[in-house]
Formats: C-alpha cells, structure tokens, sequence
C-alpha cells in the first residue's frame, strides 16, 4: 500500500469530517457542550466528581466521536456507492475501512485534549499527574472504540442498525462505565457488568496511570482488556468489510458483540 | 489493431437467474465499444466482471493480455460507473489528489482545463450539479493515462449541452488510442460516438458489429422518398430493389434493400424525363429500428 497516497486519503477524510455537520456534532460539539454544561453543575451536586471529570469528560469526546460519528457515514458510504466508487479509483479496501477509524482517533485525541483542558481550567478539575500517561490511556482507549465504530460501520447495514448498534454500547458506558459515577461506588452485583464496557476499563486506568490511584484490577489487565478489544474489533473490521450494501444478518450483529470478548474475559477473571 | 480487453464466453448467474450466458467481446486500442441492452440484459455484469468488481462463474478476462484478478480493478483501466458515487464533503482537488496518489502518478498535465474543473477546485463533490459531478468521475477515471475507460451510462439523466460536452471528450480520448467501452441506453449516442456495438438480450450477445452492419442486418429498409418537379416520380410503375409505399406529405416513398440501385434507376428516370428534383431523402434504419427488431424477437 502507498504511504503517501494514505496520507493524502487520511488528510482528506480528516477534513471532511470537520465539514460533515453530523460528524463535527458528535467528534466536537456535543463533548465540548456536555463539559461546560455538566462542569458547572457536577461538583456543585457531588463535590467528589472533580477529582474525575477530567478523565470522565475525555472519554466522552472519545466515546462520542467513536461510536456516534463514525459509523453513520462508513454505511452511508456502502450505501451510497462511495465505497464502490474508492474500488474503482484503485483505494484499498484496507484504506476504504481503515482511515475513517483512524481519523476519527485523531479528531478523538484533539477532541478530548481540548475538553481536558477546559474542565481544568473553566471547572478547577482535577488535572493529571502524569499527563502523559494521560494522554497514552486515552489514546488506548481511542484504539478500542474507533475499532467497535469501524466494526459497527462495516456490519451494520443502515442507519437505523447503525444506531442501535452504536447506542447499545454508547448508552450502558454513559450509565455504568465509571463515568458519571465511579466502578467503586457501583454496587457489587453490576460491577461485572460494568466490566463488559470499555469506558470502565478507560477510567480505571486513567485513574493508575495519570493519576496514581489505586484500581479494582491490576492496571496491566485493564490495558490488556482495552487493546485485546481493539485489536480484535479492528481485525473483524478489516475482515468482515465490503464495499457492497447487503442484507442485515443476525450473526453479523452479534460480531461487534464479539469483540468485546476481551473485556468480558477480565470481567470473568475478577 | 490489439484487443485491449478480451472477454470470452463470460457465465454468470443470481441463484437461478442466468445473467450472463456466454458473453464474448473484444475491444480494440483506440474504438469505442459500445454495449447495448434493455435493463437486466447483463450489460453492468458484463462491465463488472470486465474490471474485476465481480466474479464470473466461468470464462475469461483478459486486459492487456493479463487475466483481470476479481477484486482488483486494473491499475490501467480507469472505470466511470453509474452506481458509484464519491465522499461529498471532498472537495474536487482533494479528490485529485486523493486519487493519483493511490494510483502512483500524478494526474496527467491539463486535465483540470480539459474537463472544466479550474473553477471548482475548492467545490466540494456534493455541491457540483450532476453534469459537473460526471465529468469529475470522467476526469478521475482518466486522469492516469489508463489504456481502457469503462464507462457505464454516463450521459444518463444530463441536459443536451453537457451531453455533448461529453462525447466531445470521448472523441478526444478516442483520438489519443484510449481504448472506451460504453454502455447505454442512448441508440442515437451509440450509433454516433461506437465504432463497434455490441448487443446483449437475455444474457446473451444478440447481434455484433459496426452500427451500419448492425442496421444492414435487420429486417428493416431504407427509405427513400422523393418530389420532382414534373411529378415523374409518380408515374414510375416499379423502381428497381425497391417497393412502393403510400405517399406521404407530397412525397412519393420506396422502401429499398439496395438503396444504391434504386436510386441510380430513380435518377436516371428524373432525368429521361427531363424532370429536375424538388427533394430526395434517404433515410437508413436507425439503429433503435434494429434494436427493438432484436428485443421483439427475443421476447418472441
């Protein structure tokens, strides 16, 4: 594959996401209002809240960009031909499926560092110590959920199985993923669950590695949980791609559930 | 001249619909092919299994003498597909660039003049009208100096004026040895830019050869229809190859089979009359006479 021509295809994509209205929502806009709006009012509510909204907020750039702006236009690329038509100008179907995920980790990274930065500076949130380590987790975490959103834009089929597909993650990680309210404080019998999302294995190693606190599991085994669910959601992305619209079959709904096979197994292992 | 592209005996079928039933074609460097159908003819199956988008269930395709590998469209064909659309948020030069650059050369010299794109660099592809948008996929598809362009319907659903915009370029290609396959539904297109046609019905290819060869195989005849001066013409009891027909708008009218025979006896008679000509028409079979010709009988 020619590095180059990856670059032009990647500079390209990476600039019509921020003219695609959707996609500028989602990678941008929605972060940026739901951490000025919930800034000002969390830590009146729950004081404890500032010493995570950094992380928590991040994550909400990563997961929203991940999971609600890049499926959407991967099938409306299948649908529309635009696939069929990278075929036919000679772009591999490796770059047709690949370089929407990695823009949008890119757009994810600029995402949550901007939203980062504002909840400490705007909302007196609690700022890393390790900032690099900071920036290496979400970065992480930005490689699993771009993997299940390309994942979900090669399997799902339309606009209406994109959204299920990219809600019944979104909205069980908004509620139960150590966001809003923390693993520990969880009660015991959800936190298994809990487990089976990405966000809860983020912020527990945000936690360990940015800010030196002590997790539920070894901070090796919620890397481990993060990048085994990237790269096997990835891998069935690449696999499963097609630039051909076809019908919604049950298994390949169940696929992006697959992937979260390496989650479950720290589930399992706690 | 060398085949640019050879398919032979091309099967393929959709569960127990049998779109192609041994399809042959060849397409010569510098012609255009045209390919001719109605809908469900197999003519896109044809294209894309010419350039590797589908696989055939049996047969052959050669491009430049290589078999075509299905899943990869040859770096030398450049392919214009009705059913293919490009990212619209890109704007025409990203799309330029985009596409030489996977192609590994940069887009041949004048080509942003040639088709009219100066002015709509910075435009993105959603917001170029269709006609603008045809001849960018026109442009990318030979911006790489390829030695075949397929191109499928590509003046469909575009007004007069960047209808002929188009076939003006397709000349042009023409002209330099690029090698174009066409398929439409336009006869009066295919029978003006093809220098060879080739018809499918049901899977099958119907009829082969030039447009004049083609309208010469048909049942239909040549209508020649005439006024003089004296009215010589109305008096002729028989004209040789020729049968008479009701006149017509003062017009007396002959359906010939061999149209230069009839004509040198009708002249000669003008003339032994001492008569003068008012007006002759000579009209051939259009190609769409002969093509309704194939599908009736194919339907029969």
């Amino acid at each position: 594959m020619k590095v180059w021509a990856l670059v032009e295809h990647l500079r390209a994509d990476w600039r019509s996401a921020l003219r695609n209205p959707s996609q500028l929502m989602m990678a941008y806009l929605f972060p940026l209002g739901f951490a000025l709006v919930l800034g000002g009012v969390m830590p009146e509510l729950n004081p404890p809240f500032r010493a995570s909204m950094v992380s928590a907020f991040a994550l909400v750039a990563v997961i929203a960009g991940a999971l609600l702006g890049l499926p959407g236009p991967m099938v409306e690329a299948r649908m529309t031909g635009v696939l069929r038509g990278f075929r036919v100008v000679g772009v591999p179907d490796a770059a047709a499926a690949g370089v929407p995920g990695v823009s949008a980790l890119l757009h994810a990274l600029v995402a949550s560092s901007l939203v980062a930065v504002a909840t400490v500076a705007l909302f007196r949130g609690e700022a890393p110590v390790h900032p690099g380590g900071f920036v290496g987790v979400v970065a992480l975490t930005a490689f699993a959920l771009t993997g299940l959103g390309t994942l979900i834009g090669v399997v799902a089929t339309s606009a209406r199985a994109t959204m299920l597909f990219a809600q019944a993650l979104f909205l069980p990680s908004m509620m139960l993923g150590g966001m809003m309210v923390p693993f520990a404080a969880l009660p015991a019998k959800v936190r298994p669950a809990a487990l089976w999302l990405p966000t809860t294995h983020a912020m527990q190693l945000l936690d360990a590695v940015a800010f030196g606190r002590a997790t539920a599991l070894p901070a090796q085994v919620h890397a481990a949980a993060l990048a085994g669910t990237g790269l096997v959601a990835w891998a069935l992305a690449l696999w499963l791609f097609d630039t051909e619209p076809r019908e919604q079959k049950a298994w390949r709904g169940a696929v992006v559930f697959l992937a979260l096979a390496p989650l479950g197994a720290a589930s399992l292992a706690t | 001249m060398s085949a640019v592209l050879e398919v032979q005996q091309l099967t393929r079928r959709y569960g127990a619909r049998v779109a192609l039933d041994g399809v042959s074609l060849a397409v010569e460097a510098g012609e255009i092919h045209g390919l001719l159908g109605p809908n469900g003819a197999g003519k896109t199956t044809t294209l894309e299994c010419a350039e590797g988008l589908r696989k055939a269930d049996s047969g052959q395709v050669r491009f430049l003498g290589a078999p075509v590998v299905p899943g990869r469209v040859p770096a030398r064909m450049g392919v214009q597909l009705q059913s293919s659309a490009l990212p619209g948020a890109m704007t025409v030069e990203e799309l330029l660039r985009f596409v030489s650059a996977y192609r590994g050369a940069p887009p041949r010299k004048g080509i942003v003049e040639r088709f009219g794109l100066g002015e709509l660099l910075g435009v993105a592809y959603q917001k170029l009208s269709v006609g603008q948008q045809r001849r960018l996929q026109l442009a990318l598809a030979v911006a790489s100096q390829p030695a075949l362009v397929v191109l499928d319907e590509p003046t469909a659903g575009l007004d007069v004026a960047t209808r002929a915009e188009l076939h003006a370029l397709m000349r042009e290609l023409k002209r330099e040895g690029t090698a174009i396959i066409l398929a439409t539904h336009d006869m009066a297109e295919a029978e003006a830019l093809s220098d060879r046609l080739t018809v499918l019905i049901g899977g099958r290819v119907a009829a082969h050869g030039t447009p004049r060869e083609l309208t010469r195989q048909g049942e239909q005849r040549t209508r020649i229809a005439v006024r003089t001066e004296k009215g010589t013409e109305t008096r002729l009891a028989a004209l040789a190859a020729a049968a008479p027909q009701p006149s017509a708008d003062g017009y007396t009218v002959w359906l010939s089979d061999d149209p230069a025979a009839s004509l040198r006896a009708l002249l000669d008679e003008v003339g032994r009359a001492g008569d003068s000509l008012v007006d002759l028409r000579v009209e051939r079979p259009s190609l769409e006479e002969r093509f309704l010709e194939l599908t009736r009988k194919e339907a029969a």
